[in-house]
């Protein structure tokens, strides 16, 4: 009582004027009941004895102390007043009273006691264990309850004999409690069950009515027919069976309840079936009767409960199991050992491979192909109750190839559940993640491409096998960080790598791409072409970068070879003709030193003899005079030659002209390392010149640039630069080479002036032949920190100014 | 000098030509100056001793290809190259072809006149054999057949009888014919035969 009136959230004041209340309320209710059902218990008491046929009071008390075991003083003091009540305006003396009183309350303590300590929760009469208790408790309590009642009322002279006493009261009250308590104690969920399932109370009503209309053939209409025939009194028994089987505990202590207040009346005048008997006689009969069916049938009304209980567990289950089967999609079926089908489940009918309603009944080898139910066979064979087989296969259904994968395992003793799953989706999805994983690995190795991955916080990189292989390095041998990877880097290539990356990793650059020397394990170099892309990620910047390395090595020695074929025939064939050229001019020159010697050895000869005339010596001398001339226009044609005669001009943009240059020479600034930074006007920088001629120009600066810039220890730079001034159109090309000297400034543009071992000294005084054939002019001055910057000026084309 | 040597000069510049007549007037010699190797092929040359002072590079038929058809005329004549710059490839070519002397411009006069010396003693000695030649040929030209046969035995050193055995004749008929292939070869001895069969030429020569 008080935990529900603390959950109904009372006060404490509350509470005690609650608690008051329901303490005196109960203290009512237990005072009338008790002495209500006295009265009744005095109605049904025994011919010419003391004691009841059955007791009431006792079932009240028993009930209250079960139900309110905490309040047992209060039940314990108003079922005194309701007894004192009754039993004394029934005239009884006080002693029997006391005696009576002291062995209700203790048998009705007792059964309560015992129930609660060994049911050990308040479910009574649920099952055949809590039923056994229940009338193991009635029996034993009744019987050492009466012990002290039986001797009283002996010895007060109340009874004459004690074991007729005992069992009287005994009977009594163990009656009592096989009809009255599971009535009180189950009704209020007995009857709402029933409210609720109208079939279920149509049932109950017609046991009820089958008792009434047999009480009445026993003693209505055919008196005489069952006069003196006991063994009738056992003619409710099947009535009182379907109620033990069918509505438990309560429906059978029901049905009791109805037989004896039914019979009790017949049995106290001995009419019908108990004609011939004394009225005492018959009610013990009918009290007999009542004990023998009462206590059996309430045992089966246990087992009933039991047998309802589990059979709801199983619908549940099975309940639970529909449901799962409705919710997989999986194929399912059961089967006996040797394959056949004896139940399945199935999703789409057109699964099973044979039409649903002749699918039951064949077996594995009626439906799969042959080969595959011999698999099933064996992994029949193998399935366990707790390791399942796994058949995995593929068969034609609908018209196309399906993947499953069927798991079997033995239950139900010797059959097997199969569980068959589509895996065909997946198999494919495997199968095309195995082809792609296949196709770039093949691509990779084919291409030689490697993969790598740089992560910038932590420094680490990936490279991938095809890499470690390329360099002929095992798998983990170098690494983890970058940086033991940029030590296997050529030491002239590093600086360049670690400044991309970082400007990578800077987030300055997305993508970028390089290539760069690798030295092998064997201490060869290899040749990388290296492209990277920066791998951002919101709000934190760049966190990776990653990218391909590809082994370029075979492609580069091909160019570096073809390079060097091309280089050494130009050289060649520069060396040719300047040979022939040079062939030309020695025979111009030598012919007519050839006729100078000759004459003038003439002119001695006859000097010497005097042999010869006078006119001989003088025409041999204008000979002289007339060869040495030749040999002097001879020289000068020479020099006319290097000279360039008027050549086509047109309108021409300057920096289209060092796009060109640099597209031809990209190779050549590549193999030589070189940086080439380019920084050209935007506006269109028109001069009136020959395309070719200027190219040349432009052409002649940049080799120059790197060939001062090979083998210097620095990062190799070459910057080209082009704008407009006032009138004229400027170029500049500085490299980072070696300079010059205040003493080659002077020389540096004459013929035949070089400073390279392999050169003609022809570039730079052809250079600015040509600049000044187009009016303009070329310049040389040191650059800051090392180098050169070649200055070009051409004056601006009439269009441009304009 | 029975005969006067004679000094040719192809070259296409006529300073040139003229210079080197003129130096080759004032040590003496006679010469005669072409522009061109096909006027050179075309002239008739004199007899006596002769040389050819040929510039390599001509307009035309060029030094080379003169001295390739010169080489198969009946009439050899020494070649002096002169060319203007030294082109060994060219010069190996030339010498192998039997050029006498392969001189530069501008040419010293020393060399040059050296170098003809010697090119018109050796033609001298060529036009000696020459002659000496044909006339061991008129002179085998007379010997009968059987005399032929008779002379190239001896000559290979063969006694009498084993020549009348080899030719199936008495050796008293061989003695005859041996007597006979002396006095019309007007050999002294037999060692002069052997001689002039080794010098006769070649096609002539008895093998």
């Amino acid at each position: 009582m008080s935990d529900v009136a603390v959950r109904l959230g009372y006060t404490s004041a509350d509470r005690s004027n609650e608690s008051f209340r329901q303490t005196f309320g109960l203290a009512a209710i237990v005072a009338l009941a008790i002495y209500l059902s006295s009265q009744a218990g005095f109605l049904l008491r025994l011919p010419q004895s003391g004691i009841g046929f059955v007791w009431p009071p006792n079932a009240v008390l028993f009930v209250a102390f079960l139900l309110v075991p905490q309040s047992w003083a209060v039940v314990l003091g108003a079922a005194l007043v309701g007894h004192v009540v009754a039993h004394t305006q029934d005239g009884l003396p006080v002693a029997i009273q006391a005696l009576s009183f002291f062995g209700n309350a203790t048998q009705a303590w007792l059964a309560a006691w015992l129930i609660q300590r060994l049911s050990g929760s308040r479910l009574y009469l649920a099952d055949l264990r809590t039923t056994g208790i229940f009338l193991g408790a009635a029996v034993a309590a009744s019987s050492v309850a009466s012990l002290v009642p039986a001797t009283g009322y002996v010895w007060l002279g109340w009874a004459a004999d004690f074991s007729a006493a005992w069992w009287a009261r005994v009977l009594a009250n163990v009656i009592t409690m096989v009809i009255l308590p599971p009535v009180l104690l189950l009704a209020p969920s007995a009857l709402a069950e029933l409210r609720q399932k109208p079939r279920r109370a149509v049932e109950f009503a017609a046991i009820l009515a089958g008792l009434f209309l047999i009480h009445a053939i026993a003693f209505g209409w055919t008196p005489a027919a069952v006069a003196g025939r006991p063994a009738l009194l056992y003619a409710p028994l099947p009535l009182l069976l379907w109620a033990a089987v069918r509505f438990g505990p309560f429906g059978l202590a029901a049905a009791l309840t109805t037989v004896a207040i039914q019979w009790l009346p017949n049995a106290r005048s001995s009419a019908g079936v108990f004609a011939g008997d004394s009225p005492a006689a018959a009610v013990v009969s009918l009290q007999a009767f009542l004990f023998v069916a009462g206590v059996p049938l309430m045992i089966l009304a246990g087992l009933a409960q039991d047998r309802k209980r589990s059979e709801a567990a199983l619908r549940q289950s099975e309940a639970r199991k529909r449901a799962i089967l409705t919710a997989i999609p999986d194929l399912m079926f059961l089967q006996s050992a040797d394959g056949v089908y004896l139940d399945y489940h199935a999703k789409d009918p057109t699964d099973l491979l044979l039409p649903a309603h002749e699918f039951l009944g064949k077996r594995t080898e009626d439906v799969l192909p042959p080969d595959l139910a011999a698999r099933f066979a064996r992994a029949f064979a193998h399935a366990t109750d707790d390791e399942p087989s796994v058949v995995r296969y593929a068969i034609p259904i609908r018209g196309e190839m399906r993947s499953y994968e069927a798991r079997i395992a033995r239950c139900d003793g010797d059959h097997r559940l199969t569980i068959v799953q589509d895996i065909t989706e997946r198999t494919r999805a495997e199968e095309r993640l195995r082809d792609s994983e296949r196709r770039y690995v093949l691509a990779a190795t084919a291409a030689r491409v490697g993969v790598w991955e740089w992560d910038v916080a932590s420094n680490k990189i990936y490279v991938d096998p095809a890499i470690h292989a390329d360099l002929g390095l095992r798998p983990g041998q170098v690494g983890p960080t970058l940086d033991d990877w940029l030590e296997l880097v050529h030491a002239a290539d590093r600086a360049r790598i670690r400044s991309t990356l970082q400007s990578g990793s800077d987030g300055h650059a997305t993508a970028f791409e390089y290539d760069c020397r690798v030295v092998h394990h064997d201490g060869g170099i290899r040749w990388f072409h290296v492209r990277g892309a920066v791998v951002p990620q919101d709000g934190i910047g760049p966190v990776r970068v990653s990218g391909t390395a590809t082994d370029i090595t075979g492609r580069k020695q091909t160019e570096e070879a073809l390079h060097r074929a091309q280089f050494e025939l130009a050289r060649t064939g520069r060396a040719a003709a300047l040979g022939e050229l040079a062939a030309t001019i020695a025979h111009e020159v030598d012919q007519p030193l050839c006729a100078i010697v000759a004459n003038a050895n003439a002119c001695l000869r006859w000097l010497d003899d005097t042999d010869g005339g006078v006119q001989d010596i003088r025409e041999a001398l204008a000979d002289v005079v007339a060869d040495a001339n030749r040999a002097s226009e001879v020289v000068r044609r020479t020099r006319e030659l290097f000279r360039h005669g008027p050549v086509e001009t047109t309108s021409l943009e300057v920096n289209s002209v060092v796009r060109e240059v640099l597209a031809l020479n990209r190779a050549r600034l590549e193999r030589g390392q070189v940086e080439v930074m380019a920084d050209m006007s935007d506006d269109p920088l028109l001069v009136q010149g020959n395309r070719v001629q200027l190219q040349q120009v432009v052409f002649n600066l940049v080799t120059n640039a790197v060939d001062a810039m090979r083998g210097m220890d620095r990062v190799a730079r070459l910057e080209i630069r082009t704008w407009r001034e006032r009138t004229s159109i400027r170029l500049s090309i500085s490299d980072t080479g070696a300079g010059f000297s205040p003493k080659d400034a002077a020389r540096m543009f004459d013929s035949f002036f070089t400073t390279k071992p392999d050169g003609l000294g022809m570039g730079l005084a052809l250079t600015r032949s040509i600049v000044q054939q187009h009016r303009g002019k070329l310049w040389a001055v040191p650059r800051a920190g090392g180098g050169s910057v070649f200055h070009v000026a051409l004056p601006m084309a009439e269009t441009n100014i304009a | 000098m029975p005969e006067e040597a004679i000094v040719y000069i192809v070259d296409d510049d006529s300073s040139v030509r003229t210079a080197l007549a003129r130096l080759l007037r004032s040590a003496g010699l006679r010469c005669q100056a072409f522009p061109s190797a096909d006027e050179f092929l075309r002239a008739e040359r004199r007899a006596g001793p002769q040389c050819l002072v040929l510039d390599l590079r001509l307009p035309g038929t060029n030094g080379l290809e003169l001295q390739r058809q010169l080489a198969g005329v009946e009439r050899p004549i020494p070649i002096i190259f002169l060319s203007g710059h030294g082109d060994i490839p060219v010069t190996v070519r030339a010498m192998k072809a039997g050029a006498s002397e392969f001189l530069t411009k501008p040419v010293r006069d020393r060399e040059l006149l050296e170098a003809i010396k010697k090119a018109l003693e050796s033609d001298r000695e060529t036009q000696r054999t020459l002659i000496e030649d044909a006339r061991l040929r008129s002179r085998y030209d007379d010997l009968t057949p059987r005399e032929r046969e008779v002379m190239q035995l001896v000559v290979s050193g063969l006694l009498n009888k084993q020549v009348a055995a080899e030719l199936g004749i008495s050796e008293k008929t061989v003695k005859v014919h041996r007597a006979q292939v002396m006095h019309k070869m007007r050999a002294g001895s037999l060692a002069e035969l052997v001689r002039m069969a080794d010098h006769m030429p070649a096609g002539a020569r008895p093998s």
